[in-house]
């Protein structure tokens, strides 16, 4: 195990050197002079020249990205320019939001979508196989945003169940986090509970229609230990994967949830970076959301690992 | 909406009818109210959504000071303030009891307070505004063109500075108030970095300052106005979704918060609960920018066209929701210049006619579309009106951040944004008309009658009158086309005093002096 995570840590580095690249070319593709449009319409030349300065603009590029890996391995991210804030402070503050949403959001995922997808598969082409089906394809078209707004308007505006904006630290109060996270969790869930589902029926169909499966029933074991045993474990490497592809996506949706939500987290972050020009943060939240992406990779593959002992190799 | 394209839209507005009424231009919102300073509960706590974050707490040095101006507020003290007064936004004493403008305009004498100090101890006395001119002029400011007019700094004694100034300029009062280049800075930290750790002497102090999250500000005890700070914390939080705002402020997550469409216009019906509305008009309008360097656009006759053209009671109504008025002239209603005898009807036919005369007819027209609500559904409206009366209209779709920059680099006819107006006339001619936005040669007649107009005293009927002129002038010889009014929305819940201080001009100039909750 331990050989294969080293083994798939190091092969993540050649795509982390690629996204610090794509990040640090974010500011030669940029249209129009970095410096100037950070530094805002009516800055002076001597206030977009010290922004030159501090981003060391006029440096060649290799110069410039070797100078941001070695700072990215000790930790630092960089300055925004006029604000004198690391960026790794930002990001810091903004990731325990962002951690709380995404994994409540998965758990959530997980524990709705692996029992209907099982249990519809169990029922095949029966009622309840019907009623997953059709809601796992609304749930799916639906965007999060839509969702996000309806359990706003109709659990926190018009009834008060639950607090419509916000974020509570779990370190302050755990109830109040909990609560504050239900309506963006749900809503963030709900499409990759979807999609979960799909999958999890599709992989255990499969899996029901071996030969093992049937030669286990006609052995006369209990369904119980049948599904338990064989047919979840060999079904769930399927399931992993759409999983892992998950943490993707509810990292992008976290985006739009947030700002619904008023939550101050990763997404309303990058969106601050957008909307006040900081290129240095902008860099910053695509790293962390690249390194997010490949932990998730790289979890999915050690999973994978463990359910299938022939990967080892 | 970006913290830039605000920061535009909202640079600094002024008189505003603060007569409650539901004037056009004017204020719409609460008429009478409590004495905040009465009913306010001390002890009380008030939470506002603004819909960005800010860069920096430094006044002069901020890469977005006029954005960033609304956090500074609360911290800082300026020498002059503004105030809702019964013609609309006036400047007020602040660290200046009084000023005198000498006869020549090129003089201004302030009197100062002899009782402030500053949250880290230091006092304030004249040497103090002068160290502060220069560091608010110096290589590293940002707020410097502000100051260009203003040459040296006299120190008479510690409560008396004289500013004398190269030429005759009564706005650059306004500029003081307004912006921040007039805010004081603690003698002890002019030579540091302010950005996160601000020194300044304003009725709230700073706990903890979040550039995502939230500001929070506790109340300065030792403040010289103990009636300023009615909130013994305040909290400027940052939720950049309208309907994250407007659903916390329902929930009484916010005790009020800046909206903007579609909210802006629905939030009107919360009053039959109780809460405050407060509409606040200002002197920037939504609008056309036109290239008078660009052909057919150098011919007056085919602007005016594009100005008849524009059914300005059908955008306000139908687009806007009725949320911003209709706006014919540069200088907006409740705004000194302002004519309300200008009279620009919706004509399609004469402007079609116009345009045919001019030999324009058939042209293409390069306009660039701003993607940000309502600004890219305005260019839809306005690119209709303009094929409707012969052109050709190629919409070039760009963002809030991109488009000023590509607009100023030239080479487009038009560009449908804010038309961005200030608190004095002779401000919005210079960054609108003249120069800045303005990427054409400006008509020779108008660059006369604004310079003869700029030195006329601030106050005076001369100089109203010779605004008004201007903007007659403006609306028969348009050099960009003015459409609907920009309006502030701030709503905020019943248990809130003082709203009618809340909008002192605009919203980048918010500011929450005499502003509290009840119990």
């Amino acid at each position: 195990m331990a050989r294969v995570l080293a083994r798939r840590v190091l092969t993540s580095i050649p795509a982390l050197l690629g996204v610090m690249l794509v990040a640090l070319l974010l500011l030669e593709l940029m249209p129009g002079d970095p410096a100037e449009i950070m530094a805002g319409e009516n800055a002076t030349p001597e206030a977009v020249q010290m922004i030159r300065d501090d981003l060391r603009l006029d440096d060649p590029l290799y110069e410039r990205f070797s100078r941001y890996v070695g700072g990215v391995v000790t930790g630092d991210l960089g300055e925004s320019p006029g604000s004198g804030i690391p960026v790794w402070d930002r990001i810091s503050e903004a990731l325990p939001v962002t951690l709380s949403l995404g994994g409540m959001a998965l758990v959530l995922a997980v524990v709705v979508a692996i029992p209907a997808g099982t249990w519809a598969a169990l029922r095949r082409d029966g009622l309840a196989d019907r009623a997953v089906a059709a809601a796992a394809a609304v749930l799916q078209a639906v965007p999060p945003f839509v969702i996000g707004l309806g359990l706003v308007i109709f659990l926190a505006v018009e009834r008060a169940w639950l607090p419509a904006n916000g974020y509570v630290a779990f370190a302050d109060d755990p109830y109040e986090w909990f609560r504050h996270l239900i309506l963006p969790a749900t809503a963030l869930a709900l499409s990759a509970a979807a999609e979960l589902a799909r999958q999890t029926r599709g992989a255990v169909v499969d899996v029901l229609e071996q030969d093992y499966i049937r030669a286990a029933r006609a052995k006369g074991l209990r369904d119980r230990l049948v599904i338990g045993k064989h047919v979840a474990k060999n079904a769930a490497t399927p399931v992993v994967t759409v999983l892992g592809l998950q943490v993707g996506r509810i990292l992008g949706g976290a985006v739009v949830v947030e700002l619904i939500f008023g939550m101050h987290g990763f997404g309303a972050l990058a969106l601050n970076a957008v909307v006040t020009r900081d290129i240095v943060l902008i860099q910053g939240v695509v790293l962390v959301s690249a390194i997010a992406v490949l932990i998730a990779n790289l979890l999915v593959d050690l999973v994978y690992v463990y359910l299938n002992p022939r990967s080892r190799a | 909406m970006s913290g830039l394209l605000l920061a535009l839209l909202l640079v600094v507005a002024a008189a505003c009818g603060g007569d409650g009424g539901d004037g056009a231009g004017g204020a719409v919102g609460d008429e009478a109210e409590v004495d905040p300073v009465e009913a306010a509960d001390r002890s009380g706590s008030l939470t506002f959504a603004m819909s960005y974050g800010f860069n920096s707490l430094d006044p002069h040095r901020s890469p977005n000071a006029l954005g960033d101006a609304l956090w500074m507020r609360p911290l800082y003290d300026r020498l002059l303030g503004v105030a809702n007064g019964p013609d609309g936004a006036e400047l007020v004493p602040q660290l200046a009891t009084s000023y005198e403008v000498s006869d020549d305009g090129r003089t201004i004498t302030f009197e100062l307070r002899d009782d402030v100090t500053f949250h880290d101890g230091a006092r304030f006395d004249a040497s103090v505004v002068e160290a502060n001119i220069e560091r608010a002029k110096g290589p590293e400011s940002t707020v410097a063109s502000t100051l260009e007019n203003l040459e040296r700094v006299e120190v008479v004694d510690p409560t008396h500075v004289v500013f004398h100034l190269a030429e005759p300029d009564p706005a650059l009062l306004w500029s003081l108030a307004v912006g921040t280049a007039g805010m004081m800075v603690s003698p002890e930290a002019l030579d540091r970095d302010l950005s996160s750790e601000p020194a300044g002497s304003g009725p709230f102090t700073l706990v903890s300052a979040s550039r995502d999250a939230d500001v929070v500000y506790e109340r300065w005890d030792d403040y010289w106005d103990p009636d300023a700070a009615l909130v013994q914390e305040l909290t400027i939080t940052t939720v950049p979704d309208v309907n994250a705002r407007y659903n916390g402020l329902r929930t009484d997550e916010y005790d009020a918060a800046y909206l903007t469409l579609p909210q802006a216009a629905e939030a009107e019906q919360l009053q039959s609960e109780g809460y405050h509305y407060r509409r606040q008009g200002g002197p920037s309008s939504y609008g056309i920018l036109l290239n008078t360097d660009e052909p057919p656009l150098d011919d007056v006759r085919v602007r005016r066209a594009i100005s008849l053209a524009v059914n300005r009671e059908e955008i306000s109504e139908e687009l806007l929701s009725g949320v911003n008025p209709p706006s014919n002239q540069p200088f907006n209603e409740g705004y000194v210049g302002h004519d309300d005898g200008v009279e620009v009807p919706y004509d399609p036919e004469e402007a079609q006619r116009l345009v045919d005369e001019a030999g324009a007819t058939g042209t293409r027209l390069e306009v660039i579309q701003q993607m940000t609500p309502p600004q890219d559904s305005l260019a839809q409206v306005v690119q209709q009106a303009l094929e409707d009366i012969g052109f050709e209209v190629e919409l070039t779709p760009l963002s809030s951040t991109e488009a000023r920059p590509a607009w100023r680099r030239g080479g487009h006819h038009a560009m449908v944004t804010p038309v961005v107006g200030q608190a004095d006339p002779s401000q919005t001619l210079a960054v609108t008309y003249l120069g800045g936005d303005n990427v054409g040669t400006p008509p020779e007649e108008l660059v006369a009658m604004a310079d003869e107009a700029r030195a006329l005293p601030l106050g005076s009927a001369e100089r109203e009158e010779a605004y008004q002129e201007i903007s007659a002038w403006l609306a028969e010889n348009p050099v960009h086309v003015p459409i609907a009014q920009f309006t502030t929305v701030i709503v905020s819940r019943p248990e809130v005093v003082g709203t009618d201080n809340i909008v002192s001009i605009d919203i980048a100039n918010l500011e929450f002096r005499r502003v509290g909750v009840t119990e």
